[in-house]
């Protein structure tokens, strides 16, 4: 007798099992993923509701930056013309806290991956603090930006 | 749930459509059908109890699902989800050992022989039992890479990419775990 012998060429390890544990460990594990609703439910249009909301963000982000680089542009050729401490005000305005933004976020989202990547879209646009929490609330289109 | 979509399509492309749409529910499905006997044996065989191993088990899977970006694709996806198992299961023995004083050889005390003999966790083979008690006597890394060569027919290159130990350091393993089995047996 060799040591191959000892498993009868099976490789039978000789550990028991419960009856059905393989059929019933994908549901387990699935209960237990961040997802607190079934796609097709309540899961779904929240999800709508989010990608709109990141979409919104997204644009006046863009539109406020757009804005911005465009008031720099003209302070750097008209300097003259514009008082720096009416530039300050306006860039103090439009700058929100951090922390704030990340308490109105984290208690609209289900699911954290989403927060994510709806703060690193916030952060990197200077939007106003107010127009957020409609947002939030109404998923409406945000103010009309003059130029 | 219909997954017969999902059966042919490579590992690659299975994870690579699950992280680009987000990671959907059926996609997952697939991976832990793919993979679960697989994984469980592995853990199983490290960890002796069903209990501990189911425990981890689901873990690896839960892990597999939050890391599933961290994937690079130059590797087997096997490789990805086997070293995830390895080291939850590692994890779990060290926790384990801080609760029960175990020294370094896993089974000082004879915890797990005991668990064996009581017949709870084996299903009655005889000799397959004795091995798993023969194993118990060896260091910890022999008794790992005879798992994962004699019962789950892993390649070295693949071990080593799971263990992060060297090909050579785990051949030289091997080659004892099986000289101390054939003792144990009273093998020529």
């Amino acid at each position: 007798m060799n040591i191959e012998d000892l498993n009868s060429g099976m490789k039978h390890n000789g550990f028991k099992v419960p009856e059905n544990y393989f059929e019933h460990l994908d549901e387990r594990v699935l209960q237990q993923l961040p997802r607190k609703h079934k796609p097709g439910t309540l899961f779904l249009p929240l999800m709508k509701k989010m990608s709109i909301a990141a979409a919104i963000f997204l644009a006046s982000g863009i539109a406020v930056f757009l804005y911005q680089q465009n008031k720099q542009n003209t302070l750097s050729i008209d300097n003259a013309n514009i008082a720096e401490t009416e530039y300050q005000e306006f860039q103090n305005n439009i700058e929100i806290n951090d922390d704030e933004l990340t308490e109105v976020l984290s208690n609209q989202f289900v699911d954290s991956l989403y927060k994510a990547e709806v703060l690193s879209v916030s952060q990197s646009s200077d939007s106003k603090t107010n127009e957020l929490e409609s947002v939030e609330e109404e998923y409406s289109p945000l103010y009309e930006i003059e130029i | 749930m219909i997954l017969e979509a999902f059966k042919t399509i490579s590992d690659h492309e299975l994870m690579s459509t699950f992280v680009k749409e987000q990671k959907p529910e059926r996609l997952f499905c697939e991976l832990i059908a793919r993979y679960k006997v697989k994984v469980y044996w592995q853990i199983r065989r490290i960890l002796i109890q069903h209990d501990d191993a189911d425990d981890v088990c689901q873990i690896v899977f839960i892990k597999l699902w939050q890391n599933a970006e961290s994937f690079q694709f130059n590797s087997a996806l096997s490789s990805f989800i086997y070293r995830i198992a390895y080291n939850e299961s590692i994890t779990f023995l060290k926790q384990k050992k801080r609760f029960q004083s175990f020294n370094d050889l896993l089974d000082a005390d004879g915890h797990y022989a005991k668990s064996i003999d009581s017949g709870m966790e084996m299903d009655g083979d005889q000799i397959a039992a004795q091995l798993q008690k023969a194993l118990l006597t060896l260091p910890e890394k022999q008794r790992l890479v005879f798992n994962y060569k004699y019962f789950e027919d892993l390649q070295y290159d693949e071990i080593s990419e799971i263990t992060g130990t060297s090909v050579g350091a785990l051949k030289s393993s091997y080659h004892y775990a099986v000289e101390k089995i054939k003792k144990y047996f009273n093998f020529d």
